[in-house]
């Protein structure tokens, strides 16, 4: 269950209109390392997670890539809601705007429409654990880019925070690693059996939730 | 937005993160668990993206 704030996790004022920068930014929204690939890379293999504490870390991080799915969204609208035609045209944003008018859609810099192939959901607690801290890693690189784009001061913090976020992020998921190992590790499995989801028995798996 | 610097560090000596860590095989990577040792105050913390100084690596 969920529940919605109606408010952005950082707030979004950006002035000045610039087509160019937010054709780059949807990356970040629909683009191969963007949040919408993490937020359902992680709210997908929360259900393959073995103990309480690497769950949690997946449904709160889950989560909160979708707060910054709002703020990348926030961020492609307002570089383009004043835009007129002449600074679509030389933005290069024609392309975009003749599919998607000055609509947020998930896709990546290049146009590539999004897609779950960007994601994995392994069924194997520690793969996830090290695909979901290369993940973090792959979208701190994304928005050092995207910094690199732009000297917009009014993008440039928001994509500070976001980027001190994946920081955070590639922390809590290294913890959660040395959590799921240790119960895998502990005595514990030997005395009792362990369920039928970690043995890779699709058959009778009766607590796969 | 200005950025604040109120790190609250009463102990220089301590370590945000465990200091001991006994490798027990290869081909397992590992990540130290975080200790708390300071914080930033929480208006800062918001603009910062991190209310662990330990953690906030800003990249330029
Ligand atoms: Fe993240």
């Amino acid at each position: 269950m969920w529940i919605y704030e109606k408010k952005l996790e950082f707030p979004i004022k950006i002035k000045k209109t610039d087509p160019a920068l937010a054709k780059v930014i949807i990356s970040q929204f629909g683009g191969p390392d963007g949040e919408l690939a993490a937020s359902l890379r992680y709210i997908s293999q929360r259900f393959a997670a073995v103990t309480p504490e690497s769950k949690a870390t997946l449904s709160d991080i889950g989560t909160e890539e979708l707060a910054h799915l709002e703020m990348i969204g926030t961020m492609c609208r307002q570089l383009t809601a004043d835009a007129n035609i002449d600074e679509i045209k030389k933005a290069g944003f024609d392309a975009y705007y003749v599919d998607h008018g000055l609509g947020v859609y998930p896709a990546s810099a290049s146009g590539v429409p999004f897609t779950a192939a960007y994601l994995q959901s392994k069924g194997d607690p520690i793969t996830d654990l090290y695909e979901d801290m290369a993940a973090e890693q792959k979208a701190r690189s994304t928005y050092e880019y995207l910094m690199n784009l732009t000297d917009d001061p009014d993008v440039l913090e928001p994509l500070r925070f976001l980027r001190e976020r994946e920081i955070v992020h590639f922390q809590r998921f290294g913890e959660a690693l040395q959590n799921v190992k240790a119960y895998m590790d502990s005595k514990r499995q030997f005395v009792i059996d362990k369920p039928d989801y970690m043995n890779g028995n699709k058959s009778k798996c009766m607590k796969c939730r | 937005m200005r950025i604040m610097n109120t790190e609250t560090n009463n102990d220089m000596s301590c370590m945000p993160f465990e200091e001991y860590i006994k490798v027990k095989e290869l081909a397992f990577a590992y990540v130290p668990l975080q200790k708390i040792c300071s914080y930033f105050e929480p208006t800062e913390s918001l603009v910062k993206g991190t209310v662990f100084p330990s953690l906030y690596k800003p990249y330029k």
